[in-house]
């Protein structure tokens, strides 16, 4: 008799809320996220294989409806994410920038970040999966997971104020 | 000169994700080139703040209404139970005064911890190790699962089938210790309920007269006295039939 799927959702719901924390910015609207991904996966459920790794199906299902979210919000105007950073250049003040950043700074700055750069960022950093699961859940190259999370982790550390941006951008 | 890494290699350096060889050429090239050093540990940085700032939303007691939806209830299911009826009449007051978990076959509805949630009960009762034990193990003896360990306790003969009594305790200390109760169904055991086990100060004593959920759902189930280490043994080995 296999494991009921339920039982192994609500294992998981720990690790769903903190991505969804990490996605949605807000503990409601994160929380709001979590339940519509469980929702949809309990209906869906006759899609999931048992064996293979329910936290990757689920990590993919919050994901496929958070940026069905995001298409909604962005027509209403939302606040846009933080353009792409320049080239840094600085003096290195990673060790001052740490000591200072405020309680709920991090999560402002990684809500700020592209979605791709953000999934891509929380997924790595904070629910610690590898490329290659990364790769996996989001169906993309992995080179591509790469470039985005070097990219994303950049433009935290100038949100962060651990580097200073150039105010030209490079190359021109 | 410098070699030049990209902040792709970089990245993956700072994440651990490289083969060793260019991993040993960066933390060469390290020592010597400052703004190398600069560009990895703003990888490492983020990522360690990353963690430390967001990392513990994992920790924190999940809001029963996410349990719920999990469990595949919808808002709207009151914790109604379906029968026993004497455990109907005998399990909701007693539901609401016990600070437990309780997960029937979606017939009792869900409580949530009084103390710091975890998902520890579920992760032991999800446990794959779980259904082989209640097959296999005697009453008495105690099984290791996949986060901690079941010990069974006592063996019914009930009208919803062998019911089985456990004990759950997790590896981590402070996830606590949880009572359930099982039954035997044709595809393998159905946890019929979860409780919480409450020691220490403050914690739920029940008043004289009162019974456990355990208990009244035995009585409602009209359960024979606990069956006898032999008897256990040889539905055992008859495999529950």
């Amino acid at each position: 008799m296999g494991v009921d799927i339920r039982l192994q959702i609500v294992t998981m719901l720990p690790r769903l809320r903190r991505f969804a924390h990490s996605l949605a910015g807000a503990a409601d609207r994160a929380d709001d996220l979590v339940q519509a991904t469980c929702e949809r996966a309990l209906a869906a459920s006759d899609s999931w294989h048992p064996g293979t790794r329910l936290d990757s199906w689920l990590y993919r299902i919050m994901q496929n409806l958070w940026i069905d979210d995001m298409r909604r919000l962005k027509t209403r105007g939302q606040e846009q994410p933080a353009e792409e950073m320049f080239d840094l250049v600085g003096e290195n003040g990673i060790a001052t920038a740490e000591a200072r950043i405020a309680a709920g700074e991090v999560l402002q700055a990684l809500t700020r970040l592209p979605e791709d750069q953000r999934a891509i960022v929380s997924l790595v950093c904070i629910e610690e999966l590898s490329y290659r699961e990364v790769a996996s859940i989001l169906d993309i190259p992995i080179g591509t997971v790469m470039s985005r999370l070097a990219r994303g982790r950049r433009a935290l550390g100038v949100l962060l104020g651990m580097v200073v941006a150039e105010t030209e951008p490079a190359g021109t | 000169m410098n070699q030049v890494f990209t902040d792709e290699t970089l990245v993956a350096f700072a994440d651990g994700e490289l083969d060793d060889a260019t991993a040993d050429a960066i933390a060469t090239a390290i020592k010597t080139d400052a703004e190398l050093e600069t560009r990895v540990e703003i990888f490492m940085a983020t990522r360690d703040l990353l963690r430390s700032e967001l990392g513990g939303i994992a920790t924190a007691p999940v809001p029963e209404r996410l349990t719920r939806a999990a469990m595949g209830l919808r808002p709207q299911d009151a914790a109604a139970a379906v029968r026993p009826q004497r455990f109907a009449r005998i399990a909701l007051p007693m539901a609401a005064a016990v600070a437990g978990i309780m997960i029937g076959a979606g017939a009792y509805g869900l409580l949530q911890p009084s103390g710091p949630a975890t998902s520890a009960p579920f992760a032991l009762l999800a446990d794959a190790g779980l259904q082989g034990a209640l097959s296999q193990v005697s009453d008495g003896a105690a099984a290791a699962l996949g986060e901690g360990r079941v010990t069974l306790r006592e063996t019914y003969r009930t009208r919803a089938g062998f019911c089985r009594s456990f004990g759950l305790e997790a590896k981590a200390a402070e996830a606590g210790r949880f009572s359930g109760l099982a039954c035997r169904a044709e595809a393998g055991w159905r946890v019929e309920l979860v409780a919480a086990d409450h020691e220490g100060n403050g914690s739920y004593a029940p008043a004289s007269g009162v019974t456990t959920p355990a208990d009244a759902f035995l009585s409602g189930a009209e359960a024979s006295d606990a069956l006898d280490g032999a008897a256990v043994r040889a539905l055992i080995e008859k495999g529950w039939r």
